[in-house]
């Protein structure tokens, strides 16, 4: 198979992230569908450091970089301003993390959102506070180590489901994605392209440094939670019609996923096993969402 | 309101990012950094003929046939022939093994060597003339690839050959129901094609041997392993017993007759079973395959004996001959004894001893002797002969199986290309030692004759194969094999010669759903997944044709390892930097 190529390189080499990182995939693929026309609003992240230093910046669109919990108010500020000026064609993407997305900005996402303030908002999951050293979020899922939730004291809630809070607002276009199926995640990026309102991305990307996992495995990891089901893939439509995206079946197991990752190390197999339970629920219960509405 | 321009504009220009961070040289941070050396797969590396068997499953998947045989033409003039007979250790070590089942390489070299009925030769430009002369005596499987190398090489090639014509065991000794001759005599046309000289029914004495290193820059013996040692037994002098080979020969060339009813045949090779089947061919009723060892240690193929078996041949395990009893000079049978496995011999396997008191007479009306030839060459019994074919005597090669090592014909082919290597050398005056080790496929396998020609190295010359764990399974489903063998029933077999076995389908199908089975281990085909999963946009596309792997950017690359984790097929390792 051919895979597909990306046309508009519009992050430049030299960037800092560490090697291996998903979320610089993220980038890559995200601005290849947006192109050029398009202005970031960045808010405290990892991505924040990526870009490197002042006066350098390796995304090759405007970018503002914002306070930590602004993403999406800063957004909806950008695209009143294009308006203002007549401009409707420039995508305006807010481009957080989870600590960004599902605790300290979701007053900003939630806010946008009922407003249907005409921005893209992509929230890329590497599942905790990696820029301030691992700190745990409520992207966070159950088992995980993180500098606060050490092994002996591992996170004991499960990670928050973010889709389901943003159908609850009623957008008109939601979707998970994974950087192990660029194909399928850039097809997603186009139609929030070409939608109106506030469209959703929920883009899981492995981190080597806060997972403690080896760098060559990113691609790998992103794939094993999709092909276990831990991150399904699918849509949402108008906050209602929903639509799986792939149907790993047989699902391979979820401690193919697990075991690689030294976050998950302290874990035994009674406890991963747990985590399997809970997949296979969660999976259950998506598929049954979806069949009740069918996109 | 303060508007915008009455802001500093200084002051604004300090917050705004001037430049893209192509500065700054993330390269150094980089421990380990992707190497995209081309690497041989492990079917490659098993070939003995070095086939290329990657890069001709990429065009054959593409149905770019005429391409797929063209690359199998630069290592190995007769792949429709290797495609039939050949045992494919190819299959044994192919990695898909690993993941449902073997590639079916064999078949699909099979369908490319009979493409040549449309295509043509496909043979590679032969380089410039050297003006150098070379004789092969021995116009067998090892010394027909030797002169086709010599010839491509650009040498004047001089073939002697004892027999009316070309073949060596192709065509005296592997039955036309395994090897039709068309399919043989097609893949002969580079003879003419290439200009080779071919003196057939000219059998090499001593004094010729002698001639031709006086006369010729270089001689090659390739003249295969044709003497039979007989049974050593009483008897041998009686009416119904036959040598193997003679047999076969007279079998292949449509001038046995007479064999009788009941048929034995002594051994447990391919010319045993091959003899034993001829034997049926030829009207015999009751046909016995003797060994005196197990199934297990037979060396004729597994899929040959049970073609045998469907035909009506039986096989008898542990019995050896005794003597041959007869009576008036006219053979009536066997006396056999029973073998029991003793002590492991040199070969590893358990030496037969016979069992006291065990003999019994078996009723016969002809006997076959199968056991191995002996090698035998008119240069002198003793050669001393290293790996690439050279003797003691600098301008005397040999290969096949007159030399040392497996008696296949893949290995003769393979054989037959290093001694043309070596001798190329020689006749050019190059340093072989500064040459050699770039030679091998995978480093311990076939030279790689397009390699040298193109002064380049071998895949995995340095030693690097592809392997299961270097496969990305990932991308790639599982799917049963597409191309299968099917044979005629075993009552329409023994009638005549006409071949058994056929790929089922329409063969152009079947060669591209079987090749498309393949991996292509090691080999790039521009998928392109490094490209997209790279971090650090660090992968530079492939720019040179088939088989050329892309090249990195070490400005950039930190040296994760994406790249070479996510290639389906193993192009791309990892290694240490130095630094
Ligand atoms: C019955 C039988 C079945 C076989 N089946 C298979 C099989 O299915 N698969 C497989 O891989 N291998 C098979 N083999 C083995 C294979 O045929 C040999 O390993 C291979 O042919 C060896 O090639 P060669 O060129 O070294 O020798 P040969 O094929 O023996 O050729 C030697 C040639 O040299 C000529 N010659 C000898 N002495 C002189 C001289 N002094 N002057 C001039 N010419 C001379 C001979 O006439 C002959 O043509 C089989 C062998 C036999 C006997
Ligand atoms: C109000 C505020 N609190 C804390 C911080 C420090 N801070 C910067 S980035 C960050 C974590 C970001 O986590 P996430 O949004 O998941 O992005 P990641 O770094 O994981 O990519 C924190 C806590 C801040 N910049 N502002
Ligand atoms: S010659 Fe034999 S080992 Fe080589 S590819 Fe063909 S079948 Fe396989
Ligand atoms: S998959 Fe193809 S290239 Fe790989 S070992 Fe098997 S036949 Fe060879
Ligand atoms: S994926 Fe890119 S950065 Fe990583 S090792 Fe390969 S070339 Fe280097
Ligand atoms: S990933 Fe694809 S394009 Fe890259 S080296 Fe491997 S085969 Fe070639
Ligand atoms: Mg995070």
């Amino acid at each position: 198979m051919r895979r597909a190529r990306i046309e508009n390189e519009l992050v430049s080499k030299g960037h800092v992230a560490c090697p291996g990182c998903g979320a610089a995939l993220a980038m890559r693929y995200a601005l290849n569908v947006l192109g050029p026309k398009t202005i970031i609003v960045l808010p405290a992240c990892c991505w924040s450091v990526i870009t490197n230093r002042h006066p350098e910046c390796c995304l090759e669109v405007p970018v503002f970089h914002t306070a930590f919990e602004t993403a999406a108010c800063v957004a909806s500020g950008v695209r009143a301003a294009l308006e203002v000026k007549g401009d409707n064609d420039t995508n305006v993407l807010a481009w957080a993390g989870d600590g960004g997305t599902f605790d300290i900005g979701l007053q900003a996402l939630s806010g946008a959102a009922e407003r249907n303030d005409d921005i893209i908002y992509v929230c890329y999951d590497n599942e905790a506070y990696m820029n301030t050293g691992v700190q745990r979020s409520s992207a966070t899922p159950w088992g995980a180590w993180t500098t606060t939730t050490p092994a002996t004291h591992f996170k004991g809630q499960e990670k928050k489901n973010i889709m389901e809070i943003m159908a609850a607002h009623r957008i008109p276009y939601a979707a998970t994605a994974s950087i192990s199926m660029p194909e399928d995640l850039m097809t997603k990026v186009e139609r929030a392209r070409v939608a109106r309102g506030t469209r959703f991305l929920h883009i899981f990307c492995p981190c080597p440094t806060g997972w403690r996992s080896s760098p060559d495995l990113t691609i790998e990891l992103a794939r094993a939670a999709v092909e276990s089901r831990a991150f399904p893939l699918y849509e949402i439509f108008d906050g209602a019609k929903r639509r799986l995206s792939l149907d790993p079946a047989p699902p391979a197991p979820v401690a193919d996923y697990i075991r690689p990752q030294g976050r998950f190390r302290h874990l035994d197999s009674a406890q991963i096993e747990a985590i399997q339970n809970r997949v296979d629920e969660e999976w259950l219960r998506l598929t049954k969402l979806i069949e009740n509405n069918p996109a | 309101m303060k508007e915008y321009a009455d802001y500093d504009a200084a002051a604004m220009d300090l917050l705004r990012t001037t430049r893209n961070t192509l500065a700054n040289k993330t390269g150094s941070w980089r421990h380990l950094r992707p190497e995209f050396g081309l690497k041989a797969a492990a079917c490659a590396a098993a070939c003995p003929a070095g086939n290329p068997i990657a890069r001709f499953m990429s065009a054959a998947a593409d149905g770019r046939f005429e391409e797929a045989l063209r690359e199998l033409k630069k290592e190995n003039p007769l792949p429709g022939v290797c495609g039939r007979v050949c045992p494919r250790p190819c299959e044994a070590a192919c990695n898909r093994a690993e993941f449902d089942e073997a590639v079916g390489t064999r078949a699909v070299e099979r369908l490319l060597g009979d493409m040549g009925a449309e295509f043509g030769l496909c043979l590679p430009a032969p380089a410039a003339k050297t003006g150098k002369r070379a004789a092969v005596v021995g116009g067998g499987p090892a010394g027909l690839s030797c002169a086709y190398h010599l010839a491509l090489s650009g040498h004047d090639a001089t073939v002697f050959e004892a027999g009316g014509e070309p073949g060596g065991l192709l065509r005296f000794g592997i039955p036309a129901y395994r090897l039709p001759r068309e399919a043989l005599d097609r893949e002969l046309g580079f003879i003419d094609a290439l200009g080779i000289n071919m003196k057939t029914g000219c059998r090499a004495d001593a004094a010729l041997a002698a001639r031709l290193l006086d006369e010729f820059d270089a001689v090659v013996a390739a003249t295969g392993a044709l003497v039979s040692p007989g049974l050593g037994i009483e008897g041998e002098g009686l009416a119904g017993y036959f040598k193997g080979l003679e047999f076969l020969a007279a079998a292949n060339a449509g001038k046995a007759a007479g064999i009788g009813k009941s048929v034995i045949v002594i051994g447990g090779g391919n010319t045993a079973v091959d003899a034993a089947r001829c034997a049926l061919r030829l009207g015999a009723e009751d046909v016995a395959v003797m060994y005196r060892r197990g199934r297990e240690d037979m060396p004729a193929s597994d899929e040959e004996v049970a073609e045998a078996e469907e035909e009506g041949v039986r096989f008898v395990f542990h019995a050896a001959p005794a003597k041959l009893v007869g009576e008036g000079g006219r053979l009536r049978g066997v006396a056999l004894m029973r073998m029991k496995p003793g002590e492991p011999d040199e070969s590893g396997r358990r030496k037969p001893e016979p069992v006291a008191g065990s003999e019994r007479e078996a009723h016969a009306d002809a006997v076959i002797e199968a056991a191995g030839g002996r090698a035998d060459n008119p240069f002198g019994r003793a050669l001393e002969v290293d790996e690439w074919g050279a003797t003691d005597n600098e301008k005397l090669f040999l290969c096949g199986d007159a030399a040392p090592g497996a008696r296949t014909v893949a290995s003769a082919i393979g054989g037959g290309k290093r001694a043309a290597i070596r001798a190329d050398v020689f006749l050019r005056g190059s340093d072989f030692g500064a040459l050699k080790g770039a030679l091998l496929v995978g480093g311990a396998g076939a030279a790689s004759a397009a390699a040298h020609r193109a002064g380049e190295s071998a895949p995995g010359a340095d030693g690097s194969v592809v392997r299961f764990k270097n496969v990305n399974t990932a991308y790639f489903s599982r799917a049963a094999r597409a191309a299968k063998l099917e044979r005629l029933s075993p009552e329409a077999r023994v009638s005549g010669f006409e071949e058994v076995a056929s790929v089922s389908g329409v063969a152009a199908e079947a060669a591209r759903a079987e090749a498309s089975r393949c991996f292509r281990c090691g080999e790039c085909d521009d998928c392109g997944n490094c490209l997209l999963f790279c971090p650090d946009m660090s992968i530079i596309g492939k720019t040179a044709g088939a088989g050329a792997a892309p090249g990195f950017d070490g400005d950039y690359c930190k040296g994760c390892g994406i790249c070479a984790r996510e290639c389906p097929r193993g192009v791309i390792g990892m290694i240490e930097e130095e630094r």
